[in-house]
């Protein structure tokens, strides 16, 4: 009883395919075919690709690393197509243990989060630095973005989600910090995988 | 005359798409691109601008809070991916909610709805809302019983009143209200310096008046009225009132 509770609090509170980027993307998919722009084609591979790994993996316990982290590289992708400007991206890839498991679509939280409260609204060139290690059952997942501070910087709601199901998933072997520091918003994440 | 468009939107291809299209139609120009709303309140500042296609969410300013600070609104045409602000647009009086991605077709027949309300607008754009009632302490509107309703008519938006029996129709641009009161009954009530009765069916309100030829007085709308036989002394009083 107890168990089914928590598993249906984790499926709300699981990502759901944002509607708002879902649209846009598809408008700019859009705009890429009616330019006949040799972009089309791949960009449609990824939003494909993306659209597959929420609703059929998302809807699985445990996934492979490797594949969040193709994921995230694919949502990286369409996301700096809707960007005006360039996008100062790095993804650091250290030591990745490719078949180490995980609970799926929580490293994306980080990242959404970055866009929406960071990039998008930055009127300066944005940068986002991301870095990833997993091994020895340990993850360390940490996301830098520019950050200029706004007069309704509500924290999203996107961020208390996933601390709610870190604690639901991973209890006492979680732990997550967010910053400010120097215009610069910093997440880090731990996860113990055992 | 072309209809100058600003484009205001976060995205841009969303603007690839939507430049691609004005260029489709004949009766509209790309007068300028925003990508902020706040950028948007600036260029309104400084250029005529007759159409805006305008995103709803945008960084900082929604789209239709940045509606809501304008104090003189352009035809707007939003153009989201989202279906739930359709309704609180409309509140807003937009003319068309377009759902990205959308086809020309469909952005055609968004335009030709904002065109219609542009050559509307333009025939009506008669002196703005008329202080000089105001200022003289006379009403600047009444109401007028239709059907089961009181509806309250601006009086400088008047183009003129027609008998019809125990009914009079009060003509606003191409359609009018009708009311059952007498001819009579209006003229003492509105404002002779403003209106004046014509025709023993006919009260005219003077700033529409275009010419004079004859017994006939045009209006600026092209519609001809005729000057009665027992009002011919208005005429004289019409000349001498405008100045001339």
């Amino acid at each position: 009883m107890e168990k089914e509770k928590t598993r249906t609090e984790l499926d709300l509170l699981k990502l759901q395919l944002n509607p708002h980027f879902f649209f846009n993307t598809l408008n700019n998919l859009y705009a890429l075919s009616l330019q006949q722009s040799p972009k089309t084609p791949e960009s449609i591979l990824q939003l494909s690709e993306l659209m597959r790994y929420v609703i059929y993996k998302g809807q699985q316990p445990l996934v492979r690393i490797e594949e969040e982290v193709r994921y995230l590289t694919d949502y990286l992708h369409l996301q700096q197509l809707r960007l005006r400007k360039n996008l100062d991206l790095q993804f650091e890839k250290n030591k990745i243990e490719s078949q180490q498991t995980l609970a799926p679509l929580l490293l994306i939280v980080l990242l959404e989060n970055a866009f929406k409260h960071g990039i998008e609204v930055s009127e300066d060139a944005a940068f986002l630095r991301l870095e990833l290690s997993c091994e020895n059952e340990r993850l360390y997942f940490r996301c830098e973005n520019s950050f200029e501070p706004q007069p309704s910087n509500e924290s999203g709601i996107g961020l208390s989600n996933l601390k709610r199901r870190l604690l639901l998933l991973y209890p006492e072997k979680h732990r997550l910090d967010t910053f400010i520091k120097n215009n610069t918003f910093t997440a880090v994440l731990e996860l113990d995988l055992s | 005359m072309k209809m100058r468009c600003l484009i205001v939107d976060d995205e841009p291809l969303a603007h690839d798409v939507i430049l691609n299209y004005i260029n489709e139609v004949p009766f509209l120009e790309t007068a300028g691109q925003c990508y902020r709303a706040t950028e948007a309140l600036e260029f309104l500042n400084k250029s005529e601008i007759d159409l805006i296609f305008l995103d709803i969410r945008m960084p900082k300013l929604s789209g239709l809070d940045f509606l809501r600070t304008l104090q003189k609104q352009p035809l707007v045409i939003i153009t989201s991916a989202y279906e739930q602000h359709a309704l609180e647009s409309f509140d807003l009086d937009v003319c068309d909610y377009l759902l990205k991605p959308f086809r020309f077709e469909r952005f055609l027949k968004a335009c030709n709805r904002a065109l219609t309300r542009f050559n509307m607008s333009k025939e009506n754009s008669y002196p703005a809302p008329t202080e000089e009632f105001v200022k003289t302490g006379e009403p600047a509107g009444i109401y007028l019983k239709s059907d089961k309703k009181f509806v309250l008519q601006q009086l400088n938006r008047i183009l003129y009143l027609e008998s019809l029996g125990n009914y009079v129709k009060v003509w606003e641009g191409a359609g009018f209200i009708l009311t059952p009161r007498t001819l009579s009954s209006f003229e003492s009530q509105l404002p002779a310096d403003n209106f004046v009765r014509i025709h023993k069916s006919y009260i005219l309100n003077k700033r529409f008046i275009h010419f004079i030829e004859g017994n006939s007085i045009h209006l600026k709308n092209g519609k001809e009225l005729p000057l009665g036989k027992n009002y011919k002394h208005v005429l004289k009083a019409l000349l001498t009132d405008a100045g001339l």
